[in-house]
This record gives structure tokens, sequence and C-alpha cells, in this order.
């Protein structure tokens, strides 16, 4: 998977350079808002990882520029500013993501991911979890080579809590992706599901855990080894 | 001591009562004293206790039968007094609506001056050079944060990244430490400065609801590493006040990540959000000691039972941003063992 990294410190580039490629992706890296958007027309990038204070401009711009054209391709802001209004303003532009800097690189990595592993996105296809794998068109999910039994909505809403690793997925958006509008819906229907489907990767040795935040959904989680 | 009437219209209309009271004594005086002379030319009556008896009965005629006339009119000349200063009053009561409006997050706002009476214009102009004075005072405080800020954190985010790439020695792992406290330091004096410097727009409507949702969602996995369960009580109704929704967060956060830090593995940190426009957060820790519960709010506070490592900023900063709400936050024991926290606000 091919990124493009938007950085004008050039020590943060190398390091995050290293870090990127040490976790398996192919990194370029420029410093300019103006290379940046050459190199987003020659090449196809899987995601883009975007600063917003640069050299020759503001971030932001590269963003416009990137979806006027309608490119959807992913983009993680990375910014020093202060929080709040930026952070509003780089999602109404169209970022998927931000981190405010400084961050941890296992954070940047993470989220990195999380935004290839929406549909459409570059990990969209296959998504793992620890041993975990679930191919979102043959509707399979396997522990390391074995096919599990789960039911139509079982699948669905580990394919939901998946495309979020690690980060809280409310149980009002389970229920709105997994029942359609005419459909009963019973109030304890996420909680049977969430506890059958939790039964099952604890009886097949799965290293990834369903876990609940009273009040507000879940959130599925690496087992630490 | 004389007692001054601050009201100018209660003051112009008192004067101008009082100047009508003068002329109508020169008027009835010039006129008492005109019917005496035409009777006295007229008739030859010479005793002097006569001539007493009569001016008293002259003088009780006329208030007999014109005295209630000027009661009448007294009261007349007040109330249009009263009515034709607030008149030409009204300008400057424009003004100070206007005026009223001005708060650091709306520093462009300028009063008008081809309204105002000319009495009032240079009090009005000179407010106009002061807001633009302090205008430019906060544009340039807002400017040095917001470089702070940028200054400070490219160098912490080029160390944090650093070690977090550099294969694991037991000695970088203390240095890691050491950087996460000077992020977290660093954060919080930035939040500071941004809270004394430009305040908060507090005018728009937040969900409490929907704040604590955010915030416990947020912060769940981070609750989760560290081997502590967050859990979220809403309100049944809604519970909206009027107030900044990413600072009403960000208190709310401060209260979340002091709670787990505090409170045993395993156990559950619970935010509960109540329809008297209250948010909890209940912890199983070891408590805030009896003599501790207000001071524990100054900035830099370190508390008896403290985590090594803390600043002592984040519950200063708590309090702050519950002023500015005109709400505040409060500490008390948990019946079951550790402490409750609330932010308590004013009703919208």
């Amino acid at each position: 998977m091919r990124l493009l990294l938007v950085e004008d410190e050039m020590r943060l580039t190398d390091i995050l350079k290293v870090a990127l490629e040490r976790a398996g992706f192919i990194v370029d890296a420029v410093r300019l808002c103006a290379d940046a958007i050459a190199n987003l027309k020659t090449v196809s990038y899987d995601a883009m990882i975007l600063d917003l204070g640069l050299p020759d401009g503001d971030g932001l711009d590269v963003l416009a520029a990137v979806r006027s054209k309608h490119n959807s391709i992913p983009v993680l802001v990375l910014t020093a500013r202060d929080a709040v209004e930026d952070r509003v303003i780089g999602l109404n532009n169209g970022a998927d993501d931000y981190l405010i800097k400084p961050f941890a690189v296992v954070e940047l990595i993470a989220r990195t991911k999380a935004l290839l592993r929406r549909p459409g996105g570059a990990l969209g296809i296959v998504l793992t979890a620890g041993n975990l794998c679930l191919d979102t068109v043959g509707r399979d999910v396997q522990i390391e080579g074995k096919s599990l039994d789960l039911s139509r909505r079982e699948v669905a809403l580990l394919e939901h809590l998946m495309r979020r690793l690690g980060r809280v997925v409310p149980k009002e958006v389970l229920e709105e992706r997994l029942y359609a509008i005419d459909e009963p819906l019973e109030s304890n229907a996420i909680p049977v599901h969430i506890h059958h489907l939790r039964r099952k990767l604890v009886e097949l040795g799965a290293d990834a855990e369903i876990h609940t935040v009273r009040g507000v959904g879940y959130l599925l989680a690496e087992t630490e080894q | 001591m004389s007692v001054r009437i601050k009201s100018l219209q209660l003051r112009l209309a008192i004067q101008l009562t009082a100047l009508f009271l003068i002329a109508t004594t020169i008027i009835v005086g010039v006129f008492l004293y005109r019917s005496y002379e035409e009777y006295a030319g007229s008739a030859a009556i010479a005793s002097s206790a006569n001539e007493e008896s009569f001016f008293d009965s002259l003088l009780w005629e006329f208030f007999a039968d014109a005295g209630w006339i000027i009661a009448i009119l007294v009261l007349i000349t007040i109330a249009l007094g009263v009515l034709v200063v607030r008149n030409g009053l009204k300008p400057v009561r424009e003004v100070s609506r206007i005026a009223s409006a001005i708060g650091p997050a709306n520093t462009s706002v300028r009063l008008p001056l081809d309204t105002v009476p000319s009495e009032v214009a240079p009090l009005v102009e000179a407010v106009n050079y002061a807001l633009d004075r302090l205008e430019k005072g906060f544009a340039l405080q807002k400017q040095f944060t917001a470089n702070a800020a940028h200054e400070l954190r490219t160098p912490l985010a080029i160390i944090t990244s650093a070690l977090d790439t550099t294969r694991t020695v037991a000695e970088l792992d203390k240095i890691k430490e050491d950087v996460g406290r000077m992020n977290r330091l660093v954060e919080q004096l930035l939040r500071v400065a941004r809270l004394d410097d430009i305040g908060l727009d507090v005018s728009a409507t937040v969900d409490l609801n929907e704040r604590a949702a955010t915030a416990v969602e947020s912060m769940a996995p981070w609750a989760l590493a560290k081997n502590r369960r967050l859990a979220l009580v809403p309100a049944p109704n809604a519970a909206n006040v009027k107030g900044n929704a990413s600072a009403i967060e960000a208190a709310l956060r401060n209260l979340i990540e002091n709670a787990v830090t505090y409170s045993p593995p395993e156990s559950e940190v619970v935010v509960e959000v109540s329809s008297e426009l209250k948010i909890d957060v209940i912890d199983r820790g070891s408590g805030v000691p009896a003599g501790h519960k207000e001071s524990i709010f100054e900035r830099f506070a370190r508390g008896p039972n403290s985590q090594p490592g803390g600043a002592g900023l984040g519950l200063a900063i708590v309090r702050d941003i519950m002023k500015m709400h005109r709400g505040r936050v409060e500490v008390a024991d948990n019946s079951g063992g550790g402490s409750v926290f609330s932010l308590k606000f004013s009703n919208p």
C-alpha cells in the first residue's frame, strides 16, 4: 500500500517514513503543497497523511484541490495548531480523520490502517483483527484458516466492529446498519447478537475481544499477547 | 451630605419641575400684587387690619379656586419631563444594548456615533478607541498562543515519534514517560493560556447527553488499555445548556482521565448525566480527603494522594471552564468508596 506523506518538518518526515515503512507501507514524502498536488496527479495513492502548516500554503488547500476533483482518497490530517476550530474546519473540508501533534506513532499507524479498512479502502476487502479474518465479499469469517459458523447478522456486526477496530461503535449505529426501517427491532437484539458472537470468538480462540462500553456501545480490541 | 440622584432622566425631570414651580410662583405673585393695586385704587379702606384680612381672603380664594390646578400642572410637568428626557436618551439606551453584546468572542463590534446626543458622543468615541486597542491586544494574544502551540508541539512531536520508533531499551522507557509528562503539561498550559486569553463563546446550545457520550466513546479504548471500564448513564430527558461544546467535553475528559487514573484496576468509572443539568463522574478510587475538597481545584495544587507526574492543572482547567459557564465543579464522597466529581450547570 502506497501512502503520500505531506510534512515540512524534515526530522519528523524521516522518523515517520521509517515507522510507516516498518509497518509495511510504501511512503512518498513531500514537503510542499505544490509537490503534493503534482504527486497526486501522477500516482494513485491508497491514503494521504497531510500536515496543515506547509511552507507554500495551507494543507487544507491541498485537501480542497483533491476533493474538488472528486478524488475520495482517505486523508488523515496532522496539526500542531489549536485544537478545536481547526478540527472542525478540517473535517468539513473532507478530511477523514485528524491527529494533533504530538501523537504516538502507533496511533498514527492504527488510524491510517482504520482509514484503509473503510469500505472502498485498500484494506476494505479482507479485514483482520489479531488472528481473525473477515472476507467482506465472501461474507466468511476465519480464525487461522478455520471458518466460523456465524449468522448473517453476526457477520455484519463483526464487520462493523472490525472496520473500527479499537474504537467504540455506538449501539444506535449498529442498530441502524443491521436492521431495515421496516424490520421489527427488539431493544435487546444487538446485546443478544453480541453475546453469541462473543461466546463463539472465545470458544474458537480468537485473539480479539468484544468489550461493552455500557450506555454507549461496543468495541473490538486485539487481545494483548 | 446631599443625596446624589444617579438617573439623568429623574434629575432633568426634577429640575424642569422646579423651574416650572418658580415660574408659577412669580406669575401668581405678580397677579396678586396687581389685583391688590387695583383694589386699593378703587376703594378707600384705610384700616391696616382690614387690609391684612383682605389680603388673606384673596390668597385663600385663589388657592381654593386655582390651587388644585397647580398640583395637576406639577404632575403633568413631571410626566412630560420624564417622557421628553426618556425619548432624548433613547439612542443612549440603544448604544448600551449594542455594547452589552461585546465580549471576548465578539470584539469587532463598534458603537454607532451618529445617533447619540452630542454630549454623550465623546464618551462613545473614547469607548470605541478603547475597544480598538482591546481588539488588537486580543488578536496579538491569540496569535501568540497559536504560535506558542505550534512551536512547542512540533519539537515534542519529533521527540515523541523518534522515541516511539527507536528499538526499546529499558532506559528509553523512562525517557518516554518523561516526554509523555511534558506533552501533557504543554497541552494543559496551552489550554490554560487559551482560557485566560480569549475567554469562551458560551452561546451555543449544548446537549449534555451527547457530549458525555462522545467523551466516553473517545476515552473508552484508553481506559480499556489501562484495564478500567467506562460506562454512561444518560439523562432520560433532554439535558441542554447554553455553552461551549468542546470546552464542556474537555472538562468532562479531564474528570474521566482523573477518575480512571485514580481508580483500581478492573473497576468501572460511571459518567451519569441528570436532567437537573449535572454530569457526575463516579469512581471507586481512594477519594479526596476532607481538607482538600476545595484546594484540589487550585492551579498547581497537589493533593496528598496525587499521582506523581501530574502538574495539578487538570482540575483548575475544569473549574475555569465551569466558571465561564456560570456553573461549578464539586467533589463529594462516593457512598461505596471513591469520589463523585460533578459538573453543575445553571439553568440556560
